[in-house]
C-alpha cells in the first residue's frame, strides 16, 4: 500500500512531503480572469513534470467556463477545482475534472448537496478534504469549517463519491504526515479503514487512470 | 488512615496509550514550552470536557532530538493525534509535530518507535 499526498504547491512543501510519503503530486495554482495563454501554460506544465514527476493545475476562477476550455485543451495534467462557488462547485463535476477540492471553502455553508453528490459519484469526480485552511483559521472558524466538512463526509459516503484526504500545503509547515492527516477523517466521522483508503487507495486510483 | 487511596485492580484502572511524537520547528524548543502547548492544543480542539475524557499528560520530552511522549485515554488516541496536527506554532515560531507511533507501554514504545533517536 502507498500513501500518496494529492496536493501540494510549494517546493519545500514537496521536498518535506517527499521523505512521508511513497509519491507526490504537485500543485501549480491557476488564478483564471480569462483565457490563459496556453502555449504558456504547456512549456510550464511541461518543466514543472521533468522537476517533480506528477503535477496537477489547480483552477481558481469564477467563470464556469474556463474549466471547460481547460479540460479540452487536453494539458496532460490533473485538473483540480478550487471550490467555493456553487456554480463553479457544479460545473466542475459536470465537466468531470479530476477533483473539486473543498467545496466548503470561504463558504458559510457546506457548498455541496446531495444532487452534486450524485452528480460527482456519476462522472468520477473527487472530493478534495483539505487541512490548510483549518490550520489559518481561527477557533470559531475552525469549529464552522469543521462542522461543513463533517456533512460534505456523509453526502460522500452516502452517495460513493472518490474522496481524498490532502493537506494542501502552501508553506513547508502546513504538510502533515499520513496518519496525522487520516487523524483529520477520522474526526470528520471516518472509519479507520476509510481514513486509510483516502489517503492511499483512492489517491492510487485516481493517479493511476488520469496521470 | 493511609495517604493514598489503595492502587485500584486491573480492570478497573484507566486504560491509556503512549503516542511518541516528533517536533519539527524552525528552532529546538524546551520541554516547558512543549508541554504547555500539549496541553493548549488539547484543550483548544477537544474543550474541557473532550480534554478531561482523553486524559493528555505529558510524559516526556528529549530536548537533543527534540521526540516526546504523551499518554492519553485508549479511546481517545486519534482525537489527541488530531489535536497534535493542528499544532502550527509554538510561542511564534512555526512548528510540526509529527506522531510516530502509539503503544499501550513505554518500554515497547521506545523500541518500537524511538530508537532510531537515540533512546
Amino acid at each position: 500500500m502507498k500513501f500518496i499526498e494529492m496536493d501540494v504547491r510549494d517546493e519545500k512543501a514537496y521536498e518535506l512531503a517527499k521523505e512521508w510519503y511513497d509519491d507526490v503530486v504537485f500543485t501549480k495554482k491557476l488564478k483564471l480572469e480569462e483565457s490563459p495563454d496556453y502555449g504558456k501554460l504547456k512549456e510550464e506544465i511541461k518543466e514543472l513534470r521533468k522537476r517533480y514527476g506528477k503535477v496537477a493545475v489547480l483552477v481558481i476562477t469564477n467563470k464556469p467556463s474556463l474549466i471547460r476550455e481547460l479540460k479540452k485543451r487536453n494539458l496532460r495534467v490533473l485538473i483540480y477545482v478550487q471550490g467555493g462557488n456553487m456554480r463553479v462547485n457544479r460545473f466542475a463535476l459536470e465537466t468531470g475534472v479530476d477533483a473539486l477540492i473543498s467545496p466548503e471553502f470561504g463558504r458559510k455553508d457546506n457548498g455541496f448537496d446531495h444532487v452534486l453528490a450524485k452528480i460527482a459519484a456519476k462522472n468520477d469526480v473527487a472530493i478534495g478534504f483539505s487541512l490548510s485552511p483549518l490550520l489559518k483559521a481561527d477557533p470559531y472558524e475552525r469549529a464552522s469549517i469543521l462542522k461543513f466538512m463533517m456533512k460534505n463526509w456523509q453526502l460522500v459516503e452516502k452517495y460513493r463519491v472518490p474522496r481524498f484526504i490532502t493537506s494542501s500545503a502552501e508553506s513547508m509547515w502546513e504538510v502533515r504526515a499520513p496518519r496525522d492527516l487520516m487523524s483529520l477523517g477520522i474526526a470528520l466521522g471516518m472509519e479507520i479503514s476509510q481514513a486509510k483508503a483516502s489517503t492511499s487507495f483512492y489517491p492510487e486510483k485516481i493517479v493511476k487512470v488520469r496521470c | 488512615m493511609k495517604e493514598r487511596p489503595k492502587t485500584l485492580p486491573p480492570t478497573l484502572r484507566d486504560k491509556h496509550r503512549y503516542i511518541a511524537f516528533q517536533i519539527i520547528g524552525e528552532r529546538t524548543f524546551k520541554k516547558d514550552e512543549i508541554k504547555k502547548a500539549i496541553w493548549e492544543a488539547s484543550l483548544r480542539v477537544l474543550g474541557e470536557l473532550g480534554a478531561a475524557r482523553a486524559k493528555p499528560w505529558f510524559i516526556k520530552f528529549d530536548e537533543k532530538t527534540q521526540t516526546g511522549i504523551v499518554r492519553c485515554d485508549r479511546k481517545y488516541v486519534e482525537e489527541i493525534r488530531f489535536a497534535l496536527a493542528m499544532l502550527t506554532e509554538i510561542n511564534g515560531s512555526k512548528v510540526i509535530i509529527r506522531t510516530l507511533g502509539v503503544s499501550g507501554t513505554i518500554k515497547r514504545l521506545r523500541m518500537k518507535f524511538l530508537k532510531e533517536f537515540g533512546w
